[in-house]
């Protein structure tokens, strides 16, 4: 009898004869359906030989062979020519197996719902109750969403006929018209997504994809599992991995269904999530993901003819409006949600794919029988559900897992930022004031001229090479992308997060996530980091971040425990797992110390010493090894000053003065003792009682903490007492001109006290309940409950929304000194260390001195020279002043241009009834000795300040009609009066200057030093200047046309960029030669490829005791996210 | 047992060694900490009001007031600038006066020598003036002499601007003119409020309230339309802007005598009377005050050549003056020469020194103030000499309870400075010693440089007047950098 069934062709692509192929034609052998005929396509293989077995199964199908293995779907289209008269194509892998039904109830289900494409239930091919799909579903970013869980078994649940998206490949049934209408399969998708695209295209064209489920295939997946190779794409040396081909094809899909504005829309919406997944990608070191994306791009960019040719061919065949497929789409971004789900449920580390998804293991004695309970039901206990069915509480032991959970981690992390976000809403967005670092930061560009120019304007001038603040500052703006506002305010609020995460991994081998979060949340709630935002005080803020990470890095370099895994095994320099060698660990800490140390160069010092406390203590906790690791510690502070060349040769040739780098002494009167010191009380925040819990708290984990604890505990314990000794002998003025910055001698205690708190709570979790109760459960209690009661006070500062700082600087009290016709003159800033805007060279402790040319303060003295070239001609003016022996200081600074002496009083200039700064007095006969002087004139200026002007000054560059004497000096009036600014006409003064010497003018007066390199061209003749005032110089000139220019050899340049090549070299090192030379280069990576790689990962373990688990799961994937092949 | 277990049971069995170990650190730390205390700025040692500049100092100056114009009225002056240094010094006086004239000279001031300049000539129109000497150098003293129609005083010029001003000892009862006259030597204008201490209480006129002093400038307080018929009254002066100094005229027609006195800067809590003498006929007293809202016991010790009298003690109130008539009295013998210290138990008083001699048709009336303790140890002072008076004796007083070894010589060109037995002086606590006659005359004419191993109090008298004392000037302290 005829039969009445629509003909159907299934069409088998195998890619290699390996039995699989013929398990699937059997299947297809013994479907029950009428009209079925079978062609099988195969590449590289035998045609005759697998026609001779096929024949053996299936008699009636015809092998075919493909010229050229080119993909599934292009074989689908071979097939297209090939086959005339079918109604449907069933379109099979070569890795499945059909029930024999399954033919039959798609082309039933095709007819009945009049659909286009027909997808089966596929299921597991190792179990058969393991459902892998029931058709898929697509977001508008083009990512596939499962219909089904992991693993989720098959009970019936999905058996209803619905509508999908997406057939998955395996066995589709197709209707040929359909197929022939769209162009058949897209032959530029080789694997991973030629599915989607087909089906997107079939429902432009009109046509309905539905899931048969009665229908059952069972697939092996062996794409997507592996087993199969990938095709090598055209143009390409090597295959692509899975996770790049489906992100390559996922791009290309979207820019060939989506028309012109939900293409625009979607892929607005696309960039920035790819921007941060590639964020979370870097952080957690997944460098493939960052890859795939990046690559998905460069494709599309590669293809974009292709792109638009089939691009054009879809709009021809759309009947149907993006809004009407966006109905049909699943809402939101998959990606996305999956990421934050896991992140809730699972950590970071699963989130971004690094850890397998988290499945708590309970012990059976532990794990409540929670069977089906009919009393339940009927309780009125709300609690009744947790009784298991011998009414014990499920939830017994929720004291001791009480937030220790991922997700009640999770959420009190972010409520941390949240808070930590709101004490930071007013700083966020809103101009920060002019107090301590943070004067107007200037361009990019300019940060940039300051590290490699020959002349500084700091004081009188200098020919010191640019402090390398500037080089650190500009590479940060240069990731910033210029904006170097941005970047001084990302240092300030960005760098106590980075401490507390620091502080998270210094704990990570030895304590809970809730012990490392009660530290990190210590030293947010230590007054330390709260004191050094309110000054502005950008060093310290910075060596703070950075000291967790800093002493780590010691601890790892000296082998304690549990940092005491040997180091990897010696590889080349900048290969894989080279961080992890003991020279990738020195040149680690070296970099991280430099770049810390440019900004503050006191932490030079500090990790120093806090490395020989470290020492110390090892003395007696371990004498054997109480040294251990210090010769490769110094080693790594050696590099980081060769690497700050020009910071640490320029204080070295300073001789004494050149110790003022690491910060100027500050007034024995105004910094606390120690018990100040011990709460941090070195500003605004820190002076209540409650500051002091968490240094009290930090004492309880060397009382009761054993193991890896105990040993972290001392050591730490070490390296504080001496950070904090270094900072008393600061505060009492004991080290006369050797005076570190007091904040950052405070940073390693901050990190000590805020580690130790959490250590103690470890201690209690993890020590404690080994012994039997006693004072020690006693005392660790009481530490665990003064560490979160330390943290309230912060938590109260938060309300101010900008940690205390103030709102008013001296750019808002002090603008009348800014923006008047004051050009070609300086203003002299002079008070405690802590109180000038900018950087500063100490004269006696509790007093320093800088300049400003032309106004405020900016970013050229933003950082001060090792040592104040010329500075005698300010500071023994003052200090005449201060012994009396003058009552003329205004003409004694004259010749330095001086118009103003700005004395600073307090850390912030004080507005009554708004703004109170801390007061910080100078020496207590500096200002009297100021307002005796005869030709100064006070000027109301405020509180916090005390302003005096000096009438008449000599501008930097001017001229008088009369010569001065050779041997003039600052006392004779003669030699200071009379001088009058170049009419400067085109640049407003800006520097190299010029400009016309007036009518009469005979000598040219030049305030700069070093004198030597200041050459003068009067009209087109260049003259010969001599020395004036012992520093500044002098030249004969004729009325015209002056130009006034610097003229040294490029020493510093060179230095610069000798100290900018180090950075760069040990950073580029770190990140590793396959990263970022993969990264930029193609064809290297393509060598790369041929050579054998080392396993081992650089973050492995021996480096920071990390877990070494790691997964292929992307950042934001888990199966969700990834295709069926 | 592996390596990383057998460290961690070998710091785990040294605990009490560690924990040891910190504790000691930090109670050493902590020892530092209180033992290295220095957290209040040495308090700044209140300056001089009149002091000489080190004589390597690149400029130094003196600001001079309470003098009047035209040549022949009440308190017509000249100064007189002395120079202890060993070369010439030359300087620069602007004088300025109430009307707002001004004038300037140009002097030199020989190498240990002095020199005289009379102000008034270079400016007319007004009534009282100002000098501010700027010295272009240091080791220069500057003393201002009244010879008017009121008599011979004298006063040091200020060498430091302040603040504050105090006084005691004036009076405008019975007729008596008692001016204030402010001058501002910086070209930071002054706003100054004066206020009064009398029997009645403390009393701010709104006249005498927000006074503004130009950029050298003077500006006068007539006290006496202010607060009449007072005695025993005290002045504060307060620029809560700028710095002036403060100078003081009190013209009295009965007894005759007009007395010129510079303020004193700060209060003390002990003072020093260096040198008085219990004239037959005069009254010599100690003129209080306690500008401070406490209440302050205050106690004089008068020291004569043959011993110690027994001590007044007084409790002055808040906002109060004291008035102690020291001669005549029964304590005192006449004739005598006495030194005197003050000890109050407050915050701190302010101290003069009055002379009045009743019937005396000029030069009957001197005010003058004690010496504060910053003068006393200064460690070298000068007394200078005034043109056209008789020194009549010098005083070199130790109240302290150390001894103290001392030179005097002469300012002097010549080789032969020292003079026997002043040289290497010992001077024993709680004592003072005058010298003689031959010993003034062997120190000629001219200043006397004195130094010391500790604090002392120097003063000198001149003859020419009415009584010996009438004239009287502490020590100048010096600066010895």
């Amino acid at each position: 009898m005829e039969s009445r069934a629509p003909a159907v062709v299934a069409v088998v692509v195998g890619a290699e004869p390996d039995g699989r192929i013929e398990a699937a034609v059997a299947s297809l052998a013994a479907q029950d359906y009428a009209d079925l005929s079978i062609l099988v396509l195969v590449a590289n293989t035998e045609r005759a030989v697998l026609a001779e077995r096929i024949a053996g199964i299936a008699p009636g199908a015809f092998v075919a062979e493909l010229v050229e293995d080119r993909g599934f779907g292009a074989a689908i289209n071979r097939s297209l020519e090939m086959v005339e008269g079918a109604t449907f194509l069933l379109v099979c892998h070569d890795d499945v197996v059909l029930d024999p039904d399954a033919v039959h109830l798609m082309v039933e289900e095709s007819f009945r719902s009049n659909a286009g494409i027909v997808t089966p239930k596929v299921v597991s091919m190792r179990d058969r109750s393991v459902l892998l799909h029931v058709g898929q579903g697509v977001d508008r970013f083009g990512t596939i969403v499962e219909k089904v869980q992991t693993d989720e078994i098959d009970q019936g649940q999905h058996d209803a006929v619905r509508d999908v998206f997406v057939a998955p490949g395996g066995a589709t049934l197709i209707r040929a018209d359909l197929l022939r209408s769209i162009g058949g399969y897209d032959e530029r998708y080789l694997a991973m997504g030629d599915d989607l695209e087909m089906c997107w295209r079939a429902r432009l064209a009109g046509a309905r994809i539905v899931c048969a489920p009665q229908a059952v295939v069972a697939h092996e997946e062996r794409l997507a599992s592996q087993e199969h190779p990938l095709l090598t794409p055209e143009g390409e040396a090597q295959p692509p991995s899975l996770s790049r081909l489906y992100r390559r094809n996922e791009v290309r899909t979207l820019l060939i269904c989506w028309g012109l504005v939900e293409r625009i829309l979607t892929l607005s919406l696309l960039v920035p999530l790819h921007l941060g997944e590639i964020i979370v990608a870097a952080i957690g070191g997944d460098h493939d993901r960052a890859v795939d994306i990046r690559e998905a791009w460069r494709s599309a960019f590669r293809e974009r003819k292709a792109i638009r040719s089939s691009r054009q061919r879809t709009r021809a065949l759309r009947t149907m409006s993006d809004r009407d497929v966006r109905s049909l789409q699943v809402r939101g971004a998959t990606r996305l949600r999956a990421f934050a789900v896991a992140l809730l449920h699972q950590g970071f580390d699963s989130a971004r794919g690094v850890l397998p998804h988290e499945q708590i293991i309970v012990s059976d004695d532990e794990a409540p029988e929670l069977t089906a309970s009919f009393g339940g039901a009927f309780s009125d206990d709300e609690g009744f559900d947790e009784l298991d069915d011998l009414g014990r509480r499920g939830h017994r032991h929720t004291g001791r897992r009480r937030l220790s959970s991922v997700r009640s981690l999770t959420t009190l992390t972010i409520a941390a930022l949240v808070l930590y976000l709101v004490g930071s809403r007013n700083l966020i967005g809103a101009r920060l004031p002019m107090i301590g670092r943070l004067v107007d930061p200037g361009s990019w560009t300019h940060t940039w001229h300051m590290v490699f120019a020959s002349w500084q304007p700091a004081g009188m001038g200098s020919g010191a090479p640019g402090h390398p603040g500037f080089m650190a500052l500009g590479l940060l703006g240069t990731f910033t992308f210029g904006q170097m506002g941005a970047a001084v305010r990302l240092l300030l609020l960005g760098s106590i997060p980075v401490g507390a995460v620091g502080i998270s991994r210094l704990l990570r081998p030895v304590a809970s996530g809730r012990s490392r979060l009660l530290a990190a949340a210590a030293f947010g709630g230590l007054a330390l980091g709260v004191n050094a935002i309110a000054s502005g005080d950008l060093g310290a803020v910075v060596a703070l971040g950075a000291m967790p990470f800093l002493l780590r890095r010691i601890l790892r370099l000296c082998r304690v425990a549990p940092f005491d895994e040997p180091f990897a095994s010696p590889v080349p320099l900048a290969s894989r797992g080279w961080r992890s060698t003991l020279v990738g660990q020195i040149a680690g800490f070296s970099l991280l110390l430099t770049v810390t140390s440019a900004v503050a160069p006191a932490t030079l010092v500090v990790v120093a010493l806090s490395s020989l406390g470290i020492a110390v203590i090892g003395v007696i906790a371990e004498p054997k090894r109480a040294a251990a690791g210090q010769a490769k510690v110094w080693l790594g502070i050696a590099i980081a000053v060769i690497l700050l060349a020009p910071l640490s040769l320029s204080a070295v040739l300073s001789g004494p003065s050149g110790l003022s780098v690491f910060g100027g002494a500050p007034g024995p009167w105004s910094t606390p003792g120690l018990g100040g010191l011990l709460r941090f009380a070195a500003g605004p925040s820190g002076h209540g009682f409650f500051a002091w819990f968490l240094p009290v708290a930090a004492l309880v984990p060397l009382l009761v903490a054993r193991q890896a604890r105990l040993t972290l505990a001392v050591r730490l314990a070490g390296a504080a007492v001496v950070s904090l000794a270094l900072g008393l002998v600061v505060a009492r003025g004991g080290l006369a001109d050797f005076a570190p910055d007091l904040l950052v001698c405070l940073a390693p205690v901050a990190t000590a006290v805020a580690a130790l708190a959490g250590l103690g709570l470890a201690a209690f979790e993890s020590d404690l309940p080994k012994v039997d109760f006693g004072w020690r459960q006693v005392i660790a209690l009481g530490g665990v409950t003064l560490a979160l009661v330390g943290i309230i006070p912060i938590i109260l500062d938060a309300g101010g929304g900008r940690w205390r700082m103030p709102s008013t600087g001296y750019s808002d009290s002090l603008r009348f000194l800014d923006g008047r016709n004051s050009l070609g003159h300086r203003i002299l800033w002079v008070g405690d260390p802590r109180t000038i805007p900018g950087g500063s060279w100490s004269i006696e402790p509790g007093l320093a001195w800088s300049t400003s040319t032309d106004g405020l303060p900016d970013s050229s003295t933003l950082f001060a020279p090792a040592s104040a070239v010329e500075g005698a001609a300010v500071t023994s003016a003052l200090g005449q002043a201060m012994r009396g022996e003058t009552i003329h200081l205004g003409q004694l600074l004259s010749p330095a241009s001086i118009e103003a002496i700005v004395v600073t009083r307090a850390t912030v200039p004080s507005a009554p009834g708004s703004q109170a700064g801390q007061a910080i007095a100078p020496p207590v006969g500096l200002i009297p000795s100021l307002e005796h002087q005869l030709d100064l004139i006070q000027t109301p200026s405020g509180g916090g300040v005390t302003v005096f002007e000096i009438g008449g000054s000599m501008p930097i560059v001017g001229t008088r009609p009369e010569p001065l004497s050779r041997r003039a000096t600052t006392s004779s009036v003669s030699a200071v009066a009379g001088w009058s600014g170049l009419s400067t006409a085109e640049d407003g003064g800006s520097w190299p200057t010029g400009g016309t010497a007036p009518e009469g003018a005979r000598s040219l007066y030049v305030g700069i030093a070093p004198a030597g390199d200041v050459k003068v061209v009067a009209g087109r003749e260049p003259v010969a200047g001599r020395p004036a005032f012992g520093w500044a110089s002098t030249f004969p000139v004729t009325p015209g046309q002056v130009a006034v220019s610097l003229d040294a050899l490029p020493l510093n340049g060179l230095l610069a960029a000798a100290a900018l090549s180090g950075w760069l070299g040990i950073m580029l090192c770190l990140v590793g030669r396959h990263r970022w030379l993969d990264w930029w280069w193609p064809a290297a990576r393509r060598r790369h490829a041929r050579l054998s790689i080392d396993p081992v990962d650089d973050d492995a373990g021996s480096d920071s005791g990390d877990l070494l688990v790691e997964t292929s799961e992307g950042p934001f994937g888990d199966k969700a996210g990834e295709p069926a092949p | 047992m592996s390596d990383t277990r057998r460290r961690i049971a070998l710091v785990e069995a040294r605990r009490p060694l560690v924990v040891g170990f910190v504790a000691t650190c930090l109670v050493a730390l902590g020892v530092v900490s209180v033992l290295g205390n220095d957290t209040a700025q040495r308090r700044l040692v209140a300056p001089s009001a009149s002091s000489i500049g080190p004589v390597g100092a690149e400029s130094t100056s003196f600001t001079c007031g309470g003098m009047t114009e035209a040549p022949g009225s009440v308190a017509w002056g000249s100064l007189d600038l002395s120079n202890i240094g060993h070369t010439a010094v030359s300087a620069t006086v602007v004088v300025v006066d109430d009307a707002g004239h001004r004038g300037s000279a140009e002097v030199v001031i020989p190498a240990e020598g002095s020199t005289f300049f009379d102000p008034g000539n270079l400016v007319a129109g007004g009534t009282w003036l100002g000098a501010i000497v700027e010295a272009h150098g240091g080791g220069v003293g500057v003393v201002e002499q009244i010879h008017g129609s009121g008599g011979v005083t004298s006063t040091p010029c200020g060498s430091l601007p302040s603040p504050r001003w105090y006084f005691a000892g004036a009076s405008t009862a019975n007729g008596q003119h008692y001016t204030v006259n402010l001058v501002n030597p910086t070209l930071t204008p002054s706003v100054v409020n004066v206020s009064f201490l009398s029997a009645d209480g403390a009393s701010a006129p709104s006249g005498s309230q927000g006074l503004v002093v130009p950029p050298h400038g003077v500006t006068t307080v007539a006290v006496q339309d202010l607060v009449a018929h007072a005695a025993n009254l005290a002045t504060v002066v307060h620029a809560f802007q700028g710095r002036i100094v403060a100078f003081a005229t009190q013209d009295s027609p009965d007894p005759a005598g007009t007395a010129v006195t510079i303020g004193e800067p700060t209060l003390e809590s002990s003072w020093v009377l260096a040198r008085s003498i219990a004239t037959p006929g005069a009254q010599v007293a100690m003129e209080v005050a306690n500008p401070t809202p406490h209440a302050q016991t205050v106690v004089v010790h008068v020291r004569i050549p043959s011993g110690w009298l027994s001590p007044w003690s007084e409790v002055l109130a808040p906002y109060s003056t004291w008035q102690l008539p020291m001669a005549p009295s029964t304590r005192l013998p006449q004739t005598d020469t006495f030194a005197a210290t003050l000890d109050a138990t407050g915050p701190g008083v302010v101290a003069f020194t009055s002379v009045q001699i009743p019937g005396a048709r000029t030069s009957g009336w001197a005010l003058a103030p004690l010496t504060a303790p910053a003068v006393a140890s200064a460690g070298t002072w000068v007394l200078p000499d005034l043109p056209g008076l008789r020194r009549e004796g010098i005083s070199l007083t130790n109240l302290g309870v150390t001894p103290v070894t001392l030179h005097v010589e002469a300012v002097t060109k010549t080789t032969a400075k020292t003079v026997e037995g002043l040289d290497g002086l010992r001077l024993d606590p709680r004592s003072f010693v005058v010298l003689t006659r031959p010993q003034l005359r062997a120190l000629r004419s001219g200043s006397v440089l004195i130094t010391a191993d500790g604090s002392i109090a120097t003063g000198e008298t001149f003859d020419g007047s009415p009584a010996p004392g009438i004239i009287s000037l502490n020590g100048l302290a010096a600066s010895q950098g």
